[in-house]
């Protein structure tokens, strides 16, 4: 591809005018003025210096904003909230989640309560009796043998 | 400081007559066509040491900056601009003797697609590489290389019956 055949030669032959001479100079004095260290700074310099003195500028009106809407809030009147104080009142005569959880920490005191709760709330018949909750290990076991 | 011993100045000699043709294929004048060439030369100028190929980058820089230039224009002066294009002003310089050959080429060659203009005119003015086209052109070895070839088979078709020389 790189060989030129006669066609391709004879294209090649019928060369572009020059470029003219006013271009060199032009081309050697841009590259003169890039080069040489000059007081003046490039354009995209100046507009790189412009963009951050701006985003300084805004970032300083937003803190400044901030500052002053913290200040103004923190100059208001607290509103006093009505604090409700929740008094938790449990009567233990009643059969509840709360009696129940703190007596089961122990079988006796869950029997207790139960046995309280069966007093009080005795059936129109009158059928009284100790209730257990949980029965004694020997006696389930023997049970347990029983029913096997 | 232009005086031919700068590095630039020997670029410019090998190069500056294509990167102008180059240019032309999008700005009809060669004057508007050398304010291009200035503009990429210098740019590529100052970043040849950080580019991989510089000569490539200097065909790329031309393309751009002609394509800048014509986005640039409005549309009626664009417009006007192709309708005078001048014919005073050729693309390329022959001898008295192929003068109409050289006419028939520049039709020919002002006929051809850009995509296929801009292949030719960097091979065979140029003198790139199909690697270094493809690079300036951002493509393929592949699609460079044939669109040449579709180049060339489209001049040789219609330049068949003119006389060579």
């Amino acid at each position: 591809m790189n060989e030129l055949d006669e066609f391709e030669k004879e294209l090649a032959a019928m060369r572009p005018p020059e470029p003219s001479w006013q271009l060199r100079e032009r081309i050697a004095a841009r590259l003169v003025e890039s080069a040489a260290p000059s007081g003046m700074p490039g354009r995209n310099t100046r507009r790189l210096r412009w963009a951050m003195l701006g985003g300084a500028l805004a970032a300083s009106v937003a803190a400044g904003a901030l500052w002053l809407a913290s200040k103004e809030q923190g100059a208001q009147p607290t509103v006093a909230l009505n604090e409700t104080r929740w008094v938790l009142i449990f009567d233990e005569s009643l059969p509840s989640v709360w009696s129940f959880r703190s007596a089961a920490r122990a079988s006796e005191s869950i029997d207790d309560l139960l046995d309280r709760h069966a007093v009080d709330n005795r059936s129109p018949r009158g059928l009284t009796g100790h209730v257990a909750a949980f029965m004694p290990l020997g006696r389930s076991m023997a049970l347990f043998d029983v029913e096997l | 400081m232009a005086d031919g011993s700068d590095p630039w100045t020997v670029w410019l000699k090998q190069h500056g007559a294509a990167l102008v043709l180059l240019a032309r294929q999008w700005v009809a004048s060669q004057a508007d066509a050398e304010d291009v060439v200035q503009d990429a030369f210098v740019r590529c100028w100052k970043a040849r040491e950080r580019i991989q190929d510089p000569l490539a980058y200097l065909y790329a820089s031309v393309r751009h900056c002609a394509l800048d230039w014509l986005r640039a224009r409005g549309r009626q002066e664009r417009r006007e601009t192709a309708a005078a294009r001048s014919e005073f002003e050729p693309l390329l310089a022959a001898p008295a003797e192929a003068e109409e050959r050289r006419m028939a080429i520049e039709r020919a060659l002002r006929d051809l697609p850009e995509s296929q203009a801009e292949v030719v005119v960097m091979k065979i003015w140029g003198g790139l590489t199909m690697a270094q086209i493809a690079a300036a052109l951002e493509t393929s070895t592949n699609t460079v290389s044939s669109r040449y070839r579709y180049a060339i088979a489209k001049l040789r078709q219609q330049l068949v019956e003119e006389p060579i020389g």
